[in-house]
């Protein structure tokens, strides 16, 4: 519901004025706890897009302020309890690279198909948790490049996430708010330049770094 | 605003976010309930969120749900029968006090004017009665009942299954056949309370001095009650290990519950484990020592939380906020607090404690960039303004769907 009403408040903006959100979970149980991969492979199968979201995507969000060994809490706990393969195998996974979450249900599906069927026991269970979102205004919005790099410098962690990360998969293109809006506002080398950024492979101040030196650089060329 | 005073912690971005999301409930009415003003982490907490809450424009009241002695033994049975499995249970008298006292509270707190309900921990459970149409009631439960004594946990069970969700700090905590909705909330600290607040190194220095510890050799630190359960014998086998190739000094330091008759032993155990070691020192500091635990913790090189067993363990996050990396057992909430190898280390043993004690005293490197990350896992996800958020999102929730 909140994508759908995203999307639509999305397509109303484009060519206006650029607004900062940012967005906020809460942790809720599914009550589901698995402690066998046919067991997981069946909760997989199940499980909502919250569901899938939160686990998929929590390391970046809790953990931002580090490079995380791997990049979902499923591959986490197979290395904890020592399948180092399937945790590696699910560590590749890259959400952004596909549009919606019901493909990366599937490509983890495939892993575990070709992992076999097995009811050994882990070490520990898996809890099977969803994210609970919603996003806010930050209360800042930009018209033009200047006022852009302004509220970026000003706009948090989460906001960065929400515009970033989570607008691939609610626009459902490989691109991000932030490029969608530079583009209408003619900076398609500035838009470029952020899309290609891979958001896996470094922590969130160094990434907010980076876009804010695209943007700077930008601004002066044009300037 | 009383939440501007965090912006130097988490950044403008975080507090705009609270803000914002206050906003979006603003006309909600907020109540607390639990049964102590004073002591204990949940008072504690309180006594910082509900003004927070405030704050940010959520009308809050706290109230507080009052027993004597007698209901508050029975509760602190059921508590220890929640936390663990035990062929006792709950007699026909125990039972009876806890309704009266519940009976007796209906009358005494008024719940009606509110449209959100927390209800801290089981003591205060059995007000749910009162939960009026329209109404949300939460039941926050800060104890680990994921292998509860059975038959107390179903008498709690026809108290909360009335409840519109549940919260807990951990989904490890959560008793299979929870049967409402739960949200994970861990608790948090307080950058401005004392025990966390900036201090001079003046002051660190002068506490170290009056205890009698060399702030010239590193030191390895454990803050904790004086427990079996945290095993203060096995850290002092592990300091004994490092200190046949390396100098360095153990501090343990905690506080005496004059109402644990277990803790005059357990001290008793350590001493006699001490034996004449001068570079051991064993401090028993009033339970309000919050400024000189602070100290310790700013003066320590490692710290360490060696617990067999373990509530989520926020001394954890204390240390770390402090920037220091914590070496600890994987028990309890310590194994949410300490990312492996990244913020600390997570140790099975006394040879694998001594071990990591060792690595982080000589190599200095690491121990700051193991620091750096502590503070930084602290100020993401276990800060007070993290806490707060949290509660707003689950009003928001609760009341908006």
């Amino acid at each position: 519901m909140i994508l759908e009403q995203e999307i639509l408040a999305n397509k109303n903006e484009k060519m206006k004025r650029f607004i900062f959100r940012s967005e906020l979970w809460v942790t809720q149980y599914t009550g589901i706890r698995v402690d066998t991969l046919s067991d997981f492979r069946r909760a997989i199968a199940d499980a909502d897009d919250d569901t899938l979201y939160y686990h998929l995507f929590r390391n970046m969000f809790e953990y931002h302020f580090l490079i995380p060994t791997y990049s979902n809490s499923f591959a986490y706990w197979f290395s904890e309890s020592g399948r180092y393969i399937l945790a590696e195998r699910f560590s590749i996974i890259d959400p952004l690279a596909y549009t919606s979450l019901n493909d990366v249900r599937r490509e983890i599906l495939e892993i575990l198909d070709n992992a076999g069927e097995e009811r050994r026991r882990f070490k520990t269970p898996f809890y099977f948790r969803r994210a609970v979102r919603d996003v806010v205004e930050l209360g800042m919005e930009a018209r033009g490049l200047k006022s852009f790099i302004k509220c970026f410098e000003s706009s948090g962690i989460y906001s960065l996430f929400y515009h970033l990360v989570s607008a691939r998969l609610r626009l459902g293109a490989p691109t991000n708010d932030y490029s969608e809006w530079l583009r209408t506002a003619g900076q398609d080398g500035i838009a470029s330049q952020i899309e290609a950024l891979n958001p896996w492979m470094f922590d969130f101040y160094e990434i907010k770094r980076f876009i804010l030196n695209i943007l700077k650089n930008g601004s002066e060329q044009k300037g | 605003m009383l939440i501007e005073n965090y912006t130097p912690f988490v950044g403008r971005g975080d507090v705009e976010e609270i803000k914002r999301l206050a906003d979006s409930i603003r006309g909600a009415k907020v109540l607390h309930v639990n049964s102590t003003m004073v002591g204990g982490g949940v008072a504690e907490i309180l006594h910082r969120l509900v003004p927070l809450m405030n704050d940010v424009g959520i009308d809050t009241d706290w109230q507080i749900f009052k027993g004597d002695e007698n209901f508050f033994r029975i509760t602190k049975k059921i508590h220890n029968l929640l936390h663990l499995p035990s062929a006792e249970g709950l007699d026909s008298r125990e039972i009876l006090t806890f309704h009266d006292y519940t009976c007796r509270n209906l009358g005494a707190i008024d719940t009606s004017p509110y449209d959100v309900v927390f209800i801290h921990d089981p003591q205060p459970v059995g007000l749910i009665i009162k939960r009026g149409n329209g109404q949300k009631w939460i039941w926050r439960c800060h104890i680990d009942v994921s292998t509860p004594t059975e038959s107390v946990w179903r008498f709690v069970q026809t108290f909360s299954n009335g409840y519109d969700g549940s919260i807990f700090h951990v989904p490890e905590f959560i008793s299979a056949d929870l049967e409402i909705p739960a949200f994970i909330i861990p608790p948090s600290i307080d950058p401005l309370h004392d025990k966390n607040r900036d201090l001079e190194e003046d002051f660190v220095q002068s506490v170290l001095s009056r205890f009698g510890v060399d702030p010239d050799r590193p030191i390895v630190a454990q803050i904790s009650r004086f427990d079996r359960l945290k095993d203060p014998i096995g850290l002092i086998r592990a300091y004994r290990i490092v200190r046949k190739t390396l100098d360095c000094q153990l501090l343990l330091a905690g506080s005496f519950a004059d109402d644990d008759p277990e803790a005059v032993q357990v001290l008793e155990e350590i001493y006699a484990e001490i034996g004449k070691d001068p570079d051991i020192r064993l401090l028993n500091l009033p339970a309000n020592s919050h400024l000189e635990i602070n100290a310790f913790q700013r003066a320590a090189t490692v710290v360490v939380q060696k617990s067999v067993r373990e509530g989520f363990g926020l001394v954890v996050s204390e240390a770390m906020w402090k920037g220091k990396p914590v070496i600890g057992s994987y028990a309890g909430g310590i194994r949410r607090q300490i990312i492996n190898e990244s913020t600390g280390f997570f140790v099975h043993s006394i040879e694998g404690s001594a071990h990591r004690i060792k690595q982080l005293i000589l190599n200095r490197e690491l121990l700051e960039k193991m620091g750096r990350n502590a503070r930084e896992q602290v100020r993401h996800n276990f800060l007070i303004t993290r806490h707060l958020k949290d509660y707003l999102m689950v009003v928001k929730k609760l009341l908006k769907g």
